[in-house]
């Protein structure tokens, strides 16, 4: 069944459609709210809270931008405000069980660790800085999305994206030398 | 030709080519000449990279049946039986309501002796299958037998069998069959009057040199929310350079019966000038707005003026307003000031933030200052 398909089915109330239609968006959802809010009781709130906003409105989709991006804007306004509510801007670093990429003992510690000090970087970055680093960088959307889903022009989001990767280099200036040493040192 | 700051500054976009072919052309000539640049733009790749690769997490455990079971208490999703960004469909829409509300109601006279009038909030057409269905058609029963009860008085209203259009004449006739109202309000207006027509629509799509329209809905059953349903409401909706203003609204609801439409009441009192005779169908209705409001599905609001405003002033009230001011401040480089933000808005942006708006439970609601703005007034404020 057709994407489309399944929307209008889920308009009309049909649960299964609509889980079919969002099982391949929840991993996004939750993977958005949790850089975003930097937790994981408060993403995993807020990824059922951005779906259940997805049903109850699904009937207002109206094609003209994409489904992703669809959903992607009512998470990232579902985030917001529960960034808004929740006075506590204490991040707590993910927890092992929950990186599922490596294949050594080794390399999953060395995977943990770079993903900590590069996520701990990205967390730190002003509230916009870090959204356009999440949509571009992590979650790929086009310039042109970003603007859409920040509702914003195309050269906010371009001077937000350029001052945000400054930062995280400035940040991660340590991390990315060592990196380009070893880089050197093997070659 | 670029400075290493300005290379500097714009490197995200050439790594995210979104620069013109010339710029990047410009771009790479620079980078070739200048090592420091090009270390600049290495150094960028790998940060890009390593943020790529950094892993997504798995969702939390329990996580799909939490979700199901929200979602087995929602009940169904709202409808949305208006399109958003059709202006023309749903303001059109709009405007026959109101003109149907005024007519049942007695109150055309009033607004034919008073400069501006208004109808804020008025429930359009209820169309959610929401939990909550029963307790709004019991409310819906009540308003339909309150206004039944109006429609009784007898000196306001005499009945006209006829559809059929006479020269300087108004007449109106609404169907009641079962469960599907409709109501036709045609009028013919003099060649000479110098009113415009009764077009709901915004001026920049309005064909305001004419004074005769034909607006007509014939849709039977209820709009599918798909994307598909814009195409049919800009058809339902023709505009015809006809003799005759014919409104058609047909309300598809199950439940949301109008009852028979009364004849539009004699005016007491003299006419006002610019008007040729008594019954022709003259009242202005302006730019209206039907949003999803959290209580009813859609709020509505329309203004109702002998001078038809070139632009709308609106109150929206907003459900996440620190979100929305943030976003739209931004955009259009306005700041929020005691509380709201008001933006000027010319009819494309106007229609996008309403749009926008709808995400936050905005309900609309017109106010009178629509005579000497020279462009759409957008009031956005916290609601209550």
């Amino acid at each position: 069944m057709s994407e489309n398909e399944l929307i209008a089915k889920a308009a009309k109330g049909d649960i299964s459609a609509f889980e079919q239609l969002v099982a391949d968006y929840q991993s996004m959802v939750y993977n958005i709210a949790l850089k975003l809010l930097c937790n994981t009781e408060d993403a995993a709130d807020a990824a059922q809270d951005a779906l259940i906003k997805v049903y109850r409105n699904i009937g207002s989709f109206n094609g003209k931008s994409k489904f992703s991006t669809w959903i992607y804007r009512i998470t990232y306004n579902t985030c917001l405000d529960k960034m808004r509510k929740s006075k506590n801007q204490e991040y707590e670093l993910l927890d092992d069980t929950a990186v599922d990429t490596a294949s050594t003992p080794q390399s999953a510690l060395m995977d943990k660790e770079r993903a900590q000090i590069i996520q701990k970087a990205i967390y730190s970055l002003p509230h916009d800085q870090k959204t356009v680093i999440v949509m571009r960088d992590i979650h790929g959307l086009s310039y042109d999305e970003i603007a859409d889903v920040l509702n914003c022009s195309l050269g906010t989001v371009k001077s937000r994206i350029n001052r945000a990767r400054i930062k995280l280099r400035e940040m991660l200036s340590d991390y990315l030398e060592q990196k380009a040493h070893a880089k050197r040192h093997n070659n | 030709m670029y400075s290493c700051d300005d290379i500097r500054e714009r490197l995200s976009e050439y790594v995210d080519d979104v620069l013109s072919p010339e710029e990047k052309k410009d771009f790479e000539k620079h980078l070739k000449s200048c090592q420091a640049c090009r270390a600049e733009l290495d150094a960028l790749k790998c940060l890009i990279k390593e943020i790529k690769q950094l892993p997504f997490q798995k969702l939390p455990e329990g996580f799909e049946k939490q979700l199901k079971r929200r979602l087995l208490a929602e009940g169904k999703p709202k409808r949305y039986r208006f399109l958003m960004g059709n202006w023309k469909a749903y303001s059109s829409i709009a405007a026959a309501a109101i003109l149907v509300i005024l007519l049942r109601t007695g109150y055309y006279n009033v607004f034919l002796n008073s400069d501006t009038a208004y109808v804020n909030d008025t429930s359009l057409v209820i169309t959610e299958d929401s939990p909550d269905e029963g307790v709004k058609a019991k409310k819906e029963e009540e308003a339909a037998k309150s206004l039944a009860d109006k429609r009784k008085e007898p000196d306001l209203h005499t009945p006209t069998p006829t559809q059929s259009q006479k020269p300087n004449k108004a007449s109106s006739r609404a169907a009641n069959t079962n469960n599907t109202a409709a109501s036709n309000i045609q009028s013919r207006q003099e060649e000479t009057n110098q009113i415009p027509s009764a077009s709901p629509d915004f001026p920049a799509d309005s064909p305001t040199e004419k004074t005769k329209e034909h607006y007509e809905s014939q849709e039977d059953a209820p709009i599918e929310p798909t994307e598909d349903s814009a195409p049919n409401m800009a058809r339902a909706f023709s505009v015809e350079d006809t003799a005759d203003t014919t409104i058609n609204a047909l309300t598809q609801e199950d439940d949301s019966v109008m009852g028979a439409m009364a004849e539009p009441p004699v005016r007491g009192g003299a006419s006002p000038k610019n008007y040729e005779t008594d019954n022709n169908a003259d009242v202005k209705i302006s730019a209206s707005e039907i949003m999803p409001s959290a209580d009813t599905g859609y709020s509505f609001a329309a203004t109702h003026d002998h001078e038809q405003p070139e632009y709308v002033s609106v109150r929206v009230e907003v459900e996440d307003f620190d979100t929305v001011a943030e976003n739209l401040s931004a955009k259009y480089n306005k700041r929020v000031q005691y509380g709201q933000l008001i933006l000027d808005l010319d009819h494309d942006d106007f229609n996008y933030v309403m749009n926008y708006l709808v995400s936050f439970g905005a309900t609309v609601t017109q106010d009178d200052a629509s005579g000497d703005l020279t462009l759409n007034k957008c009031t956005i404020v916290e609601k209550e």
